[in-house]
């Protein structure tokens, strides 16, 4: 990674839980404190602000969902939300309100890892450069000439599609909520028409495919069902 | 109790038309035998009075004909016997004044008769059709509460009845009213009506006036007249028949009487056959899922202890310090522990899914979904368990979408995938195919293994239900994962099916109706 450890905030109140995970991500080279409660929780983000925070939405004492905005108050390190699976609203609710991804209990160690790094690597190493241009494998959005290219190709999208990309890649390793997206492109009245998205993801994956003869992009667009989309790591697999 | 009011309940208007036929009949008669007498030199005018008897006969049965015959006999007597214009009769005008009077009125009784007999049998055919027509509806509902309204309608309509309800409750107040020929006029239950009276036998039963306290004294005097016929189930009284009649109607007659006595005696009988169903179906429903439970609590139990035994067994020997591991082993041991933590965490879920299938709190959140959509996110999630094998998608760009909640369909795809990798060998293909069927989409997964037996097909949506399989083969499956893909598709409005796959084993069909504003 890099020189310094990444410092990572763990709260998570279930103790066999809390110990196996601190001292997995301990042993990969992460610094980590845990906490049982949202009020340790709270006195830990006062004490010193981690890099990263793993947050278990049902905690006793202070929700879940307040110590994320608490946190989101203060600033945008990135909150990656730990909840049962089936839980989708909680999960909008947690997305909406800041969170940057969730994993669905229970999951398994490589999986943890790989959304450890991609949340990470957003603030490490972003893609975004400085003059707002975003570069995912042989994709790229110039934002300054609205233009989006594959592989140096000119990728033709509607104004609708390329504003729905952009904020896409913006966030790219993040969960954009459909409601999210929807208010962004189409404006508030239409968050909850979330089949107008279905539609134009559609036809950018198929833009896209059809400059990507060696599937590179293929996961490029992520469907999280019932809760949104998001840029996929296209270097990570499922291991 | 107090007698009917007889006087209320004669019809005068009608007897006054009956009268004024009499008259007119007798004055036609009178006045074409008097033009026979003078003009046609006819001597005797006896036939014409007769041929007038038999007509009020048959227009009016054989009393209001007795009496034309009497009315006959006076105008004879006073216009043709000699002295004309007298009642006193000469001793030649006795015989065919007596024989005009005897002829007449036998006459008018026996044309009366004739038509009696002819209007009563078609009542009584018109009674039979009546009552068969309301035991038929009674006999042939599924439920006897289903067959009420047209009974009602039946009997408005036979026995001239201005309103007809069916209410069932222990006492008058605490009726509710199950059928109502006009459910909008409000309940007049409370006040004065003429119940019947009914006696054990086959006799007649008679109509009593009832007045209870709470009813408006002004009530009994006008509007229509208030009937209430008893619902009974044994000697207990579990409701009414009650109808409104029009006053200037009079009581019912003994045919309307029966039909009310029969339709009511045949509602009560029906009622207490739906109720004794109902308690039968409920013993019955209990009865499964006593048995259900049993089956329940008997799979479960082996799928949850196997994979905990496997785990504990496996987390013991790596905690043991004592064990010499071969190298990788220990991580192989850890790994097991995974996979069946997985199974666990499988099981689990789809129990949870059943019970939240079965208790009706699954509540989809219906979206438009484009196929793609459907499948697409299920396939990154069964990632694991599909492990190396490819997964053919056919999925045609140009389907129109479907109307279902997005993560319940994504999970039915997921838990078909996972049948088909979990059923099969790992080289095994696997095949997900979607295409349109009229105003439907069918989605298909299919497997290239071994099948299912055909005998099997029906049963593989069943909990609990796993196909027989030879002695060799491990115990796979929780028996659920079809039961809750059934569950959910069906929640969501879709349909489910199994038949052979073309690719030679199982394929599983998901059918939901594309979106009628979306046939793009």
């Amino acid at each position: 990674m890099t020189a310094r450890r990444p410092s990572i905030l763990l709260v998570e109140d279930d103790e066999a839980t809390r110990r196996t995970v601190a001292a997995n991500l301990e042993s990969h080279g992460y610094g980590v404190r845990a906490a049982a409660s949202g009020e340790e929780a709270m006195v830990l983000w006062e004490l010193r602000r981690p890099d990263l925070v793993l947050l278990d939405l049902g905690l006793p004492g202070i929700d879940g969902l307040d110590v994320l905005r608490r946190i989101r108050r203060d600033a945008t390190t990135p909150i990656v939300i730990l909840s049962a699976r089936g839980e989708e609203r909680d999960k909008v609710l947690a997305l909406d309100a800041g969170a940057d991804d969730y994993l669905s209990k229970p999951f398994g160690m490589p999986e943890l890892h790989a959304r450890v790094r991609a949340a990470l690597r957003r603030i490490l190493a972003s893609g975004v450069a400085a003059d707002g241009s975003v570069e995912i494998g042989p994709l790229r959005l110039d934002p300054a000439r609205r233009l989006v290219t594959v592989a140096g190709d000119e990728l033709r999208l509607t104004p609708r599609e390329y504003e729905v990309l952009k904020v896409l890649l913006s966030h790219a390793g993040r969960v954009v909520t459909s409601g999210r997206l929807l208010r962004a492109v189409w404006g508030t009245a239409y968050s909850d028409e979330a089949h107008y998205l279905h539609v134009y993801i559609g036809q950018i994956r198929r833009k896209i495919a059809a400059h990507d003869p060696d599937g590179a992009l293929r996961d490029l667009l992520i469907s999280e069902p019932g809760v949104g989309y998001r840029v996929g790591p296209l270097d990570e697999g499922d291991s | 109790m107090r007698p009917v009011d007889l006087l209320a309940v004669v019809n005068w208007r009608r007897l006054a038309g009956l009268l004024a036929v009499d008259l007119g009949v007798l004055l036609a008669g009178t006045v074409v035998a008097l033009v026979l007498e003078d003009q046609a030199n006819v001597p005797e005018a006896t036939a014409v009075y007769l041929l007038a008897v038999a007509l009020v006969a048959f227009l009016q049965g054989s009393w209001p004909a007795i009496g034309t015959a009497i009315g006959a006999f006076l105008a004879y007597n006073y216009l043709f016997i000699a002295p004309h214009f007298t009642f006193v009769v000469g001793e030649r005008g006795l015989l065919p004044l007596a024989m005009l009077l005897v002829l007449g009125a036998s006459v008018g009784r026996l044309t009366g008769l004739l038509r009696d007999r002819a209007s009563e049998s078609d009542l009584r055919e018109r009674e039979a059709r009546s009552l068969f027509a309301v035991s038929r509806a009674i006999a042939t509902a599924r439920r006897t509460v289903d067959a009420l309204p047209s009974v009602v309608d039946r009997l408005a309509a036979e026995a001239r009845l201005q309103r007809v309800w069916i209410g069932v409750g222990s006492t008058i107040l605490q009726e509710r009213v199950l059928a109502d020929t006009n459910p909008a006029a409000g309940s007049q239950a409370a006040g004065a009506h003429l119940r019947l009276n009914r006696t054990a036998d086959a006799g007649l039963s008679s109509w009593v006036h009832l007045s209870p306290p709470t009813a408006a004294p002004a009530q009994r005097a006008a509007g229509p007249v208030l009937l209430r016929v008893e619902l009974r189930d044994g000697n207990e009284v579990i409701g009414s028949l009650w109808a409104t009649r029009d006053r200037s109607l009079g009581p019912p007659s003994d045919e309307e009487t029966r039909l009310l006595a029969v339709a009511a005696d045949q509602v009560g009988q029906g009622l207490l056959r739906d109720r004794l169903l109902e308690q039968a179906t409920e013993l019955e429903v209990t009865r499964r899922s006593d048995a259900l439970k049993a089956a329940l609590l008997d799979s479960v139990s082996h799928d949850l202890r196997t994979p905990l035994g496997s785990i504990r067994a496996a987390a013991g020997t790596l905690a043991d310090d004592t064990v010499a591991w071969a190298p990788g082993e220990r991580e192989a041991t850890a790994r097991q522990i995974d996979a069946e933590a997985e199974r666990l965490a499988r099981l689990v879920g789809d129990l949870l899914e059943m019970s939240r299938i079965e208790g009706g709190a699954l509540q989809p959140q219906h979206e438009v979904v484009p196929i793609g959509e459907m499948i697409r996110p299920a396939l990154a999630r069964a990632g694991g368990l599909i492990g190396h094998r490819t997964v053919e998608v056919v999925v045609p760009d140009d389907l129109p979408p479907v109307d279902v909640d997005p993560v319940l369909a994504n999970q039915v795809i997921a838990n078909l995938l996972d049948n088909a990798a979990g059923h099969t060998e790992p080289d095994c293909p696997i095949r997900i195919s979607a295409q349109r069927e009229g105003q439907m989409i069918r989605i298909r997964v299919e497997d290239g293994g071994p099948g299912v037996p055909p005998e099997a097909l029906a049963r593989l949506f069943e909990k609990f239900y796993r196909v027989p399989r030879r002695r060799d083969q491990a115990r796979r499956g929780s028996g659920l994962g079809l039961a809750v893909v059934k569950g959910l598709t069906e929640a969501m409005g879709g349909t489910v099916a199994a038949t052979a796959s073309d690719l030679g084993g199982l394929a599983i069909d998901l059918r939901f109706r594309v979106r009628a504003d979306m046939h793009a």
